[in-house]
């Protein structure tokens, strides 16, 4: 009995086993841009980017991350002149031109990624920063910081990161105390400051400017 | 019979080391983001394998809205805001953020990734001498517009939104009918090494392992016991008719709400 099953299991298993053969062979012959993306050591280079782009106007047709082994995989999806563009965090970059004969070929590409240190030292990109230093004078935008429940100056002072507030209400800037806060761009009180921050509440306010350090100069003028 | 095995040895211990080099670089972003309510910096730190994002928490306490209609129902809508700091641990394969509930109970939330389906528009623009690309999504509820920028290589971006193929330097959410909005917008990056590397791995913090599903599931029923109790304390002949939950944070509907 057992020996009939199994002649039977063998004949299915060859039927099948054409069958999808015969079913995948289109399915084998889809367009396909691939390969692997390894380093100076052919080490091989996971999540790094591959980007696929028309070479008329640099659209984007598809992109992928490479995998633990380097592979990547994509599919384009007209025919003409791409480029793709090979990058990662600790590479150079690397720019390949591909064109797309037809949509049926798999194309392999495969690229060598030179090991770059990562250069992008402090990029500061808008100018409405919540503080922004100019010159002496630190510009703060008070919204930036408040969470709301911030009843006086004083609490939202005490947010904001670099600034310490004593207990009886000194500002020090890195343990450097300020001469004058400004609120607003009105200087009230000078050096009598701590009158202001511990009573002016915190909700309506716009911008703080904190001066550093006072010029002695101007006490030379007299 | 040695020497092979002292090979195989060898080679165990050298290939989980060949990407060490690359996961070495940081690049650390921050964004000012911003919706109707309030402005804060939130922080991206990533490599080239996964990404920390930190949230810091925001609570405001606001009067109740109460207006009577005058056939003896009144609507109350809700006051207090309170959000709290979540940290976001992105990868290849999963989301989880690390956050309090209610009942200051640590959660480490769990999604799986589900790619978002970002359509790249031919648009440009210049942000800060990057050049941009725009790009849309529809996540959870609301419509977004992106600028990314393929200039600085990463797959990871503010909050969840992973998957561009370059640093999304702006990000706001666009038509929005409930009058709340949500943007990001990019201040800093930079790559000098600030954080540790422990700081991008979860293995570093400690909570209770749950997933999206159940965790949505649970915060509806802390806020529908806290307001059960305010609600049984009435008065006499009144009567609750309706409770509205409205979200307005970011994800406004869970894909698994709209599968019915």
């Amino acid at each position: 009995m057992t020996k009939l099953n199994s002649h039977i299991f063998t004949v299915l298993q060859k039927k099948t086993y054409i069958g999808l053969f015969l079913f995948l062979f289109p399915l084998l012959a889809i367009s396909q841009i691939k390969g692997t993306v390894a380093d100076s050591l052919s080490a091989p280079v996971s999540f790094a980017t591959v980007i696929l782009k028309t070479a008329q106007d640099s659209s984007i047709v598809a992109y992928a991350q490479t995998s633990r082994t380097g592979t990547y995989a994509l599919l384009p999806k007209k025919t003409g002149k791409h480029f793709l563009t090979f990058s990662s965090l600790s590479h150079a970059r690397k720019i390949v031109d591909v064109e797309v004969i037809d949509l049926n070929t798999v194309i392999e590409i495969n690229v060598q990624l030179r090991e770059q240190q990562l250069e992008l030292d402090e990029i500061i990109i808008n100018s409405d920063l919540p503080i922004r230093v100019k010159q002496d004078t630190i510009i703060i935008d008070a919204k930036a910081f408040m969470q709301g429940n911030e009843e006086v100056v004083e609490d939202l002072l005490k947010k904001i990161p670099g600034l310490t507030v004593e207990s009886d209400g000194t500002i020090k800037i890195n343990n450097q105390e300020v001469e004058k806060v400004m609120i607003e761009g009105d200087d009230f009180f000078e050096k009598g400051y701590k009158i202001l921050t511990k009573n002016m509440p915190a909700k309506p306010l716009n911008t703080i400017e904190i001066l550093k350090h006072y010029s002695n100069n101007k006490l030379l003028s007299t | 019979m040695g020497s092979k095995l002292f090979y195989y040895i060898f080679i165990v211990f050298l290939v989980p080391n060949l990407n060490f080099s690359q996961d070495a670089n940081l690049l650390t972003v921050e964004y000012v983001y911003s919706n109707d309510i309030y402005s804060k910096k939130e922080t991206l730190v990533l490599n080239g394998s996964k990404a920390v994002y930190f949230r810091p928490p925001f609570s405001q306490t606001n009067t109740r809205n109460i207006t009577n209609d005058g056939n003896g129902e009144i609507f109350i809508s809700a006051g207090d805001i309170d959000i709290h700091s979540t940290i976001l641990f992105s990868d290849s394969k999963s989301i989880r953020h690390y956050t309090l509930t209610n009942d200051t109970k640590r959660y480490i939330v769990e999604e799986p990734v589900t790619d978002l389906k970002w359509t790249i528009l031919n648009s440009n623009k210049t942000i800060s001498g990057y050049k941009c690309k725009k790009a849309t999504l529809d996540f959870r509820g609301r419509s977004y517009e992106a600028f990314f920028t393929p200039d600085i290589t990463t797959m990871y971006g503010p909050f969840k939104f992973n998957g561009l193929p370059g640093l999304i330097m702006e990000m706001t959410s666009i038509d929005d009918k409930d009058g709340t909005y949500h943007s990001w917008k990019v201040q800093k990056i930079s790559s000098s090494v600030h954080y540790d590397g422990k700081i991008l791995d979860l293995k570093n913090y400690k909570g209770i392992y749950i997933k999206i599903k159940d965790f949505i599931k649970l915060k509806e029923d802390q806020s529908r016991r806290k307001s059960e109790i305010s609600n049984s304390r009435l008065p006499q002949n009144t009567k609750v008719t309706k409770v509205v939950y409205n979200r307005l944070g970011i994800e406004k509907i869970y894909e698994w709400e709209t599968q019915e």
